[in-house]
């Protein structure tokens, strides 16, 4: 059972494409295309022709080997009540936006994430992303949000952390403090 | 399904690469390999064979983002054979009538992100070790809306021949682009790049699989303004510009809508 939430917490932490694509090979496809199809078409049959019964109400055994979060490679310092992760991965979804580092939390009773960065065509104003989903290991129900730094100093990145309060820095040395908890700066 | 910036771990005295995998976004950021992701994807599909009727069918499309450092000829070829072995467990397990996987690439030119040549050997890796498609998710940020002949550079000097690359040139390779913007600009642009392959690459057939919007994330973040579009509105924008040109008609028969967790 704990298996099983685990790995429903990793599918509820992705940004989901849920979707339902073309099945049906098109007309003049480039061969190797064609292949594919034809190949899933294959197999389709193949499942149509033997399916696995269906079980509406089973609850699978999943076995997912391991938990994690794990950092391999990457540059993580305990801040506050979570870490600042040294990492210049873009937040979903976001665009003409430059990130510096990121500040992480997996508490009990949620999880937080706040990226922190600079606008691309516009570098001196500063903008942090935040992601605030309910508790491990789902991380479900996520709420989020870009917000400009309030005055424009360069790109910001999280310094430290008290609890859920964030210093970041601005590349002039300007301090600004957010409220990861209320997803606001102060 | 986006799971985030593509990474590897290495052995810590050899230096050796041991995994591939991804950083996933958010809260649960963290880097999970191919395998912890095929069994996220393989219960996915379960989950949606078990609890449908017998007749929808779902392809699941396993996505990352082109993001560096780890978006090498390793990390596609890694991604492709995930995803052959995904499959190899809807059939094994007699799932395969309903339910399939794909690959997906989210490629951007954005500030930061992966070059157009590093996209190029993504996809010809993953295409070289995948017996299955894999969808182009992402946009084709700057490219011109009123011209095809590859002449206007879109934004990084990106050109509407690579774009035309990753989403239908590669081996493996089904344009499902962002259709975000509310104007229209990105309908006009995946347009234009159908009339390339027309007009320049010899490729009159570019099908383009379906339109990605992103109204469910916009909604989760408390808007996002001019970007907003409706799955329907996204889809309706892409199909009534690709039919406005007798080259580039054609039958869009898909929709999906991005959010934030699941």
């Amino acid at each position: 059972m704990l298996a099983m939430a685990a790995s429903l917490a990793l599918i509820a932490t992705v940004g989901v494409v849920a979707l339902t694509l073309g099945g049906g090979a098109k007309d003049d496809l480039p061969a190797e295309k064609q292949a594919a199809y034809d190949r899933m078409a294959q197999e389709q049959a193949i499942g149509r022709d033997d399916p696995a019964p269906k079980h509406p109400a089973a609850t699978p055994p999943v076995d997912v080997p391991e938990p994690g979060p794990r950092f391999p490679n990457m540059k993580t310092q305990a801040a506050g009540a979570g870490m600042i992760i040294d990492t210049q991965f873009a937040p979903p979804g976001a665009k003409n936006s430059v990130w510096k580092n990121l500040w992480q939390e997996q508490g009990p009773a949620h999880g937080i994430a706040l990226y922190a960065g600079a606008v691309a065509d516009d570098p001196q104003q500063g903008v942090v992303f935040w992601m605030h989903s309910g508790p491990p290991p789902a991380y479900l129900d996520t709420t989020a949000a870009q917000l400009p730094t309030p005055s424009r100093h360069g790109a910001v990145h999280v310094e430290s952390a008290s609890g859920e309060i964030l210093t970041l820095r601005a590349n002039d040395g300007t301090t600004f403090t957010f409220n990861a908890a209320t997803g606001q700066f102060q | 399904m986006d799971f985030g910036a593509p990474g590897y771990e290495t052995d810590d005295n050899t230096g050796q690469i041991i995994s591939y995998g991804a950083w996933f976004f958010g809260a649960a950021h963290g880097y999970h390999t191919t395998t912890t992701i095929a069994s996220i994807v393989e219960n996915f599909g379960r989950g949606f064979y078990d609890c449908s009727s017998a007749t929808p069918t779902l392809v699941i499309a396993a996505g990352v983002a082109s993001e560096p450092p780890a978006f090498t000829a390793g990390h596609g070829t890694a991604w492709g054979q995930m995803v052959n072995q995904i499959n190899s467990y809807f059939v094994t397990n007699h799932y395969s009538g309903q339910v399939t996987a794909w690959g997906g690439l989210d490629a951007e030119n954005e500030s930061g992100w992966a070059t157009y040549t590093q996209n190029k050997t993504w996809a010809d890796a993953f295409s070289a070790a995948s017996s299955y498609l894999f969808v182009d998710f992402g946009d084709a940020g700057g490219c011109s809306q009123t011209s095809y002949n590859n002449s206007v550079a879109c934004s990084l000097g990106w050109t509407q021949s690579q774009f035309y690359y990753l989403s239908w040139g590669a081996a493996d390779a089904l344009p499902f682009p962002e259709i975000y913007n509310t104007s229209g600009a990105n309908a006009s642009q995946w347009k234009m790049i159908v009339l390339y392959a027309y007009a320049y690459a010899g490729a009159p057939g570019m099908t383009i699989n379906g339109s990605l919007t992103q109204a469910a994330a916009c909604s989760q973040v408390g808007g996002c303004s001019g970007t907003n579009n409706s799955a329907s509105t996204g889809w309706t924008q892409l199909y009534n510009a690709l039919n406005s040109d007798s080259r580039s008609a054609q039958t869009l028969s898909w929709a999906s809508d991005l959010r934030y967790g699941y």
